[in-house]
């Protein structure tokens, strides 16, 4: 072979290493931003998930107050039945602002009624009772638990129960 | 000549060889980052405030006083502290069921016990939960599991502070 040979072969060889190494850095490099995209979204899914889970412990339907003013964290139980059915007519709307949620509460604890007192009618049946379920599908589910206070306003003042908020926000 | 020629591209090769293995190290190292769980993050950083928040509040079943109530009562009752750093108390508790003689410290505990295993334990969050009067003995002490946060990554924690005719008390929540 000619010298001139081995210098082209030599170059050809270079050129296609070279080309062979840009490839495999496209490679891995579009694969990370692939996974960093996936990332993101699933990170504004689970912002999205927030942003219900706040709106929905932040109801003004629920609310306690007194004298006009605001109780945090907290949920008048005299309002719970009056709400569910107020979802049961609005659907669309409700399902518009919460998404694929569903809401559960649970009566954790509450000091023994006296005897001529009822249980609240929402929790006659159970002390765990579905607010809303808008669940219609969804594959990835973010379940947040909030603690509340469900004030009972039967008594003066009100009794306070604990109350346990299961919310489940699928995207 | 020839031979320094040879050396250089030999060295050549062995420096973009160098290269091509840092670009690698680079690219595993930002793929493997561990996510973050931006939902469970926001539900441990709000968790101790307002659990805390909403079981001072509870009303209980003793003369329809609430915790916060029956945390003080307990406290400005202790006399002192056993071996084992516990609280030890007089007589001079609210006495919640004049049938059962049921005090406010037993009353305190039935009810906290109540709450911690129908929320955070039945969903299996793991917490450490403790009322101890401020530098001093321990009233009520809780963990789930048996060592709480001892191994946990994260971390959230809440102390709220209530003032007794013992002193100060202090109301500690951890969860993880």
């Amino acid at each position: 072979m000619k010298k001139a040979q081995i210098q082209l072969m030599e170059s050809t060889v270079v050129m296609f290493v070279f080309f062979i190494m840009i490839m495999i850095g496209l490679t891995v490099y579009s694969s990370h931003q692939n996974t960093r995209l996936e990332k993101i979204e699933r990170q504004m899914a689970e912002q999205r998930a927030i942003e219900t889970a706040k709106k929905i412990i932040s109801l003004p339907e629920l609310e306690c107050s007194n004298n006009n003013a605001k109780t945090m964290d907290c949920i008048e139980i005299q309002k719970l039945e009056p709400f569910k059915q107020r979802i049961s007519q609005n659907i669309l709307y409700y399902k518009k602002d919460f998404g694929d949620t569903k809401a559960t509460i649970k009566m954790v604890y509450a000091p023994a009624l006296p005897q001529t007192v009822q249980k609240p009618a929402f929790f006659l049946n159970a002390d765990k009772q579905t607010l809303f379920d808008f669940k219609s599908g969804g594959t990835s589910q973010k379940t947040f638990y909030f603690p509340v206070s469900l004030w009972d306003k039967r008594f003066v003042s009100e009794w306070s129960y604990f109350g346990w908020l299961k919310i489940e926000v699928f995207t | 000549m020839k031979n320094s020629k040879g050396q250089l591209e030999i060295f050549g090769i062995a420096v973009i060889f160098l290269l091509f293995i840092f670009g690698l190290m680079i690219f595993i190292k930002l793929s493997s980052t561990k996510e973050e769980n931006l939902a469970f993050n926001f539900m441990l950083e709000q968790m101790p405030s307002r659990l805390l928040q909403t079981m001072t509040e509870t009303t209980t079943a003793c003369q329809k006083k609430n915790i916060g109530a029956l945390i003080l009562d307990v406290a400005s009752s202790q006399s002192g502290s056993d071996n084992a750093g516990r609280c030890t108390y007089t007589d001079n508790q609210i006495i919640c069921d004049t049938v059962t003689q049921t005090k406010s410290k037993s009353e305190l505990e039935t009810v906290v016990k109540q709450i911690f295993e129908n929320s955070l334990k039945i969903d299996k969050i793991s917490y450490e939960f403790e009322i101890k009067m401020k530098d001093g003995c321990q009233i009520y002490t809780e963990k789930n599991p048996a060592d709480g946060c001892s191994k946990a990554g994260k971390i959230s924690a809440e102390t709220f502070t209530l003032q007794s005719l013992k002193g100060k008390v202090d109301i500690v929540l951890k969860v993880c």
